[in-house]
């Protein structure tokens, strides 16, 4: 079952072709990844007062920091001797999932385009750079495909909501009967996954009966008082 | 002259759905050994037609390259030499998808190029030109030196695109349906009109250049000449709005032609998705742009006559010391010939002998009975008491034996043309023995004929010397001016005019200089469109029709930003063809239109202008001008000048 990902689980590798290795750059605090693609307008007489646009070409950058330290690590004397040889490398995003998913990597080749490092009193020493990228990038490792659900046009979204009042393993809200519920959570915790038949996943999942107008709770995690539930339903 | 493949371009464009690789291939002239790869840089590689106006019967259409490189890491000492001034050092030649299609081909211009002096990256750019601003610096040289010789249209355009010593040679297509009575339809127009090459003699004696001449040939047939997919076409501006164009396509050899239809209208609509969508307005910058019409449109020949009608006149040809093309013969005993130079002027000194020295030009033009001759020369001799400085005959033979002598040498209160005086001839006295310019006038003669001028030493108390040079002949018309009005409406008196070189009728002269002529020496008339029944006196006449249905009413022209420059239709019909082609300047285009008001440009047929295509951008950025084969209806009226 999937679960969110801490940035602490995002890192930025350079890849080292030489000898196929991945070498994280030094004490990174925050990496982030951007992906823009421009576009072309192909507004015509007929677009009936509305901009249309094709898509054109993709461009992405990347940008990281972190703490001044010289460790074994891409450290930042490294980096800067990266900048002044004015070479282009490869880096790899990588995104830890977690568990049996595994990593998502996401592999492109880059140019240094900025490089900062600040130093203020009596605190720690950080750098930050930016990376442009050149070229398409590749994605590798784990993948899950989207799934979702149908959403009916001309019926309204509703919120429903309801708070338990203890060991309940069904939570009924009665305004709706007859619609689907397209989101549930708990306690402030989203319910997931969401199913139509079957039981109800260990320990956050749910099954939603249309007809009942009642969310089936897992047998092992019932509802405790006061619990509050809340449903986006149509 | 061989060239040897010396630098490449390469890069892909962003047209869909399968992008193409364009390659630029340069080659050095005697270059032998490898091949270099230039960087491209951003945007390496777009072409341009060259327009100063938005006059769509414009008859030149030059157009060019401009590459763009990035020289960075180039080693500069394999550069290009951009201080030639050979300009046809470095021919370029464009490809997309390998060598399937080329787009493009032409020279790199040394006139103009920036290097960057500086650190950085460095960016180079090299414009290319399709070599017919080069013919402006390049006169005409005929196939057969006889200026009154009459060369078909398609040789004289032959000879002079050859003049660019295009490497590879070239084909050239012929898209101009109009044919003359008694012309094959199954052969271009071009190959059957013929047209005598004094008439591009410049009133120096020296030849037009090439430019002026296809200029000429252009302007006449309501035509333009350029440059599309490395192919040369000589094109009508009013059959380009068809769906499909008829046109014959040979090589540089002018051999037999072959005849094309082809299918080559492309339609510019609304974007929908990238599989549908092949052509489309792109930016959102499109505008339309009303052009008033003109009610009036005047076509004008100025009625005239070549320079020099005689060939070889000026004796700048001269083969074994005597003139070429001229009849020499020399008086019994001693009679001579030799060339000779006084007062920096070149001409023949030729001595009677003990009877008569003559020269005859053999290649006259034919003399209309209506036209003044007009006779110079330059002439040296001694005065000799009795004796004229030279004899002239000058006779007109009719096709009936007759013949007329005009002269001044029996007692006459002026100069005459008299019938079958065989010994009449005309005296040019002298009173010194400088040299001397003579100008003679000569009145229309009584009848047409065959001319015929002999240059004669005689013998008289002492022998007669004369040194003759510079001899020239031209006539003049009793008319000054053909003129052709095409007016649709009287709602104002806006007038476009036209000069037009080639293709009058010019009351039924074959000599003068807007005739066209069949193979043996006739007037071409009875002029029609192919596929239209109507009958018309001259060429002219018909494109006067031509230029009325384009210009006579507003026309609404489209300035927008397009994408798509790959046709890639082909079509299997084995008389309709269509294949895979990049957009050029003989492409078509038809625009989507919803509107249908006045504003409308649903249905009309647009010629490409002054623009500019981005190969690799895949678009497409100019004007494109509103052209129609719809006769318009309109009052003619075809007028002769007198001459004041």
């Amino acid at each position: 079952m999937a679960t969110e990902v801490n940035g602490r689980n995002i890192v930025l590798y350079k890849y080292n072709t030489g000898d196929y290795t991945s070498t994280p750059f030094a004490c990174a605090t925050s990496c982030v990844r951007t992906i823009n693609t421009s576009t072309r307008e192909v507004t015509n007489a007929t677009s009936a007062f509305y901009r249309e646009f094709k898509p054109d070409v993709i461009d992405w950058n990347i940008s990281a920091g972190g703490f001044v330290i010289l460790n074994d690590e891409y450290n930042y004397v490294a980096i800067e001797a990266l900048i002044a040889a004015r070479e282009t490398f490869i880096v790899q995003f990588v995104v830890d999932n977690g568990g049996a998913l595994g990593l998502s990597i996401f592999t492109g080749t880059v140019i240094i385009t900025s490089y900062t490092i600040t130093g203020n009193d009596d605190q720690l020493g950080t750098y930050s750079f930016e990376l442009q990228g050149t070229g398409a990038y590749s994605t590798s490792g784990a993948t899950v495909t989207p799934s979702g659900a149908i959403i009916i046009s001309g019926t309204t979204m509703q919120v429903f909501q309801a708070t338990a009042t203890g060991d309940e393993t069904a939570i009924t809200f009665s305004g709706a009967l007859g619609l689907t519920a397209l989101y549930a959570s708990r306690g402030g915790t989203t319910v997931q996954p969401i199913a139509y038949v079957g039981a109800a996943s260990e320990p956050n999942g749910g099954v939603w009966n249309t007809s009942t107008g009642e969310l089936e709770l897992p047998a092992g995690n019932p509802a405790f008082a006061g619990e509050l539930f809340l449903i986006l339903a149509q | 002259m061989s060239y040897g493949l010396k630098y490449t371009i390469e890069a892909q464009a962003k047209n869909e759905p399968t992008a193409l690789t364009y390659t630029v291939n340069i080659y050095e002239k005697d270059y032998i050994g490898s091949s270099y790869p230039f960087d491209p840089a951003t945007n390496p590689m777009q072409g341009q037609i060259l327009s100063g106006s938005d006059e769509p019967f414009d008859p030149i259409v030059s157009t060019s390259l401009t590459l763009t490189i990035d020289i960075t890491d180039f080693d500069e000492t394999l550069l290009p030499d951009f201080t030639t001034n050979d300009d046809r050092k470095y021919w370029v030649k464009m490809y997309a998808s390998g060598t399937t299609y080329l787009v493009w081909q032409g020279f790199i211009i040394m006139e103009s190029v920036t290097v960057p002096f500086t650190t950085g990256r460095l960016f180079l750019q090299m414009i290319c030109t399709d070599g017919l601003a080069l013919l402006k610096s390049i006169p005409y040289v005929p196939t057969d030196p006889d200026i009154n010789i009459a060369e078909d249209l398609s040789t004289t355009i032959t000879n002079c695109l050859n003049k660019l010593s295009l490497p590879d040679g070239y084909y050239i297509n012929y898209c101009a349906g109009y044919y003359a009575t008694g012309m094959d339809t199954h052969i271009s127009m071009f190959k059957q009109a013929y047209y005598p090459v004094r008439n591009w003699l410049n009133n120096d004696l020296t030849y037009k250049s090439c430019y002026q001449v296809l200029e000429e040939i252009c302007t006449s047939t309501g035509s333009q000449i350029f440059q599309s997919n490395g192919e040369w076409w000589i094109a009508s501006v009013n059959e380009r709005a068809e769906d499909q164009i008829r046109f014959f396509r040979t090589t540089n050899a002018n051999g037999v032609e072959s005849i094309v239809i082809r299918w080559k209208q492309r339609e510019i609509a609304p974007y929908q998705n990238p599989t549908d969508s092949q052509w489309y307005f792109i930016d959102n910058e499109q505008t339309k742009i009303i052009r008033k019409g003109y009610p009036i449109i005047e076509l004008n020949h100025d009625l005239s006559f070549a320079p020099q009608c005689i060939d070889n006149g000026t004796f700048s040809r001269i083969t074994g010391g005597l003139p070429d093309n001229w009849t020499v013969t020399l008086g019994t005993g001693t009679g001579t010939i030799e060339e000779e130079t006084y007062n920096g002027v070149t001409g023949f000194e030729f001595f009677c002998g003990t009877n008569t020295t003559i020269l005859q030009p053999n290649s006259i033009a034919p003399v209309r009975a209506a036209n003044k001759l007009l006779l110079s020369f330059a002439l040296k001799a001694i005065p000799i008491t009795g004796l004229p400085g030279i004899k002239l005959e000058i006779r007109v033979t009719t096709s009936g034996g007759d013949f007329y002598n005009y002269r001044n040498d029996i007692d006459l209160d002026r100069p005459e043309w008299d019938l079958n005086a065989t010994a009449g001839r005309y005296d040019v006295d002298l009173s010194s023995d400088q040299l001397n310019n003579i100008s003679i006038t000569i009145p229309s003669p009584p009848a047409e004929g065959v001319l015929t001028i002999k240059f004669i030493v005689l013998i008289g108390a002492t022998s007669q010397t004369a040194f003759l040079a510079n001899v020239r002949l031209t006539y003049q018309s009793l008319f000054e001016k053909q003129v052709i009005t095409s007016k649709v409406n009287t709602l104002s008196d806006y007038k476009k005019t036209v000069q037009i070189p080639l293709g009058s009728q010019s009351n039924s002269d074959e000599t003068e200089s807007g005739s066209l002529l069949d193979n043996a020496g006739a007037l071409l008339t009875g002029w029609y469109r192919y596929g239209v029944s109507e009958i018309r006196d001259s060429l002219m006449r018909i494109i006067a029709q031509q230029y009325s249905n384009v210009q006579s009413k507003g026309v609404i022209n489209i300035n927008s930003t397009t994408k798509g420059l790959f046709d890639n239709r082909d079509n299997i019909d084995p008389i309709v063809k269509q294949v895979s082609h990049i957009i050029g300047p003989i492409d078509t285009e038809t625009v989507t239109d919803s509107g249908t008001g006045p504003l409308s440009v649903d249905g009309k047929y647009y010629i490409f202008g002054a623009s500019t295509f981005n190969y690799i951008d895949d678009t497409y950025n100019g004007i494109i001008l509103e052209t129609s084969n719809v006769d318009v209806t309109s009052t003619f009226t075809d007028t002769l000048i007198v001459a004041k």
